[in-house]
């Protein structure tokens, strides 16, 4: 009967999101989202941005697109990992990758927790949020 | 800071913020307001200053680059005022690691090293507000 429960307003509540994308609507499109469920956001418009707003400040989630001009979403982990190998604090990354674009054997070999493809569910894409951040 | 508490830990704080890169000042612009502070923020010491001479905030967040760079004088020239014009503001200093000894003997209440967490950030203005 209606609707299925979607999210609680403050699901993301205390969570500090970075959202990692080149396409200026989606990037806002993801902000308004995890917004909407409570939580922090920070925005970064490609990966060298994310990579230098991560060395200044942490967040609890990252959240990337996979195919960016320059440097794409696989050099970011990369380098995220690097800093955790020296020691920097562990951040949960999720992949946000077009259909058919990045194998997940490669996603999940380069150390991302999750990959969404899109179309991405929004509430989806909340939940996975909060399981990554909650487990930290 | 509990993760309830993050939405209102700064209610009524009005913080004046100092950062020169545009980037890295909205991201600490947007987690001070999302912790509930009234944000003013400034990109050099002189507009801070000016911005002083208007109003008094409860807290002055301010981003060091290096040791001795601006936010090093506009801290002294903060510490010179009356107490009445901020004088005694609460100061906390954002920035490399390895500074907080000498971020302290200058003034700043305290110093968060890079990379700093948001949360860490409003719990530091918070216990010094309060």
């Amino acid at each position: 009967m209606g609707r299925e429960p979607t999210v609680p307003g403050d699901l993301l509540v205390g969570i500090h999101v970075l959202v990692v994308e080149d396409n200026p609507d989606a990037r806002e499109l993801f902000r308004t989202i995890l917004e909407y469920a409570g939580a922090l956001v920070s925005v970064a418009s490609g990966a060298e941005q994310a990579l230098r707003m991560c060395e200044q400040i942490l967040p609890d989630v990252v959240l990337t697109d996979i195919a960016m001009p320059e440097r794409d979403g696989f050099w970011l982990i990369g380098e995220l990992r690097a800093r955790q190998e020296a020691g920097a604090r562990r951040i949960p990354t999720i992949a946000v990758t077009g259909q058919g674009m990045a194998s997940p054997a490669r996603c999940d070999a380069a150390g991302f927790v999750e990959v969404l493809r899109k179309p991405v569910d929004p509430w989806a894409l909340c939940r996975v949020v909060e399981d990554h951040a909650r487990r930290r | 800071m509990e993760r309830e508490d993050a939405g209102h830990a700064l209610r009524g704080v009005y913080t004046l913020l100092v950062d020169d890169n545009p980037v890295h000042r909205d991201a600490l612009r947007d987690i001070l307001r999302y912790c509930g502070a009234w944000v003013r923020d400034v990109a050099t010491g002189d507009e801070a200053l000016s911005v002083l001479r208007e109003t008094t905030p409860s807290a002055l967040v301010v981003v060091v680059r290096f040791p001795g760079d601006a936010s090093w004088a506009l801290v002294r020239a903060l510490r010179a005022m009356r107490p009445e014009h901020g004088g005694k503001m609460p100061v906390v200093g954002v920035g490399p690691a390895g500074l907080a000894v000498e971020a302290r003997a200058y003034g700043m209440d305290a110093y968060l090293a890079e990379p700093i967490d948001a949360w860490g950030l409003c719990r530091a203005v918070s216990e010094l507000t309060e």
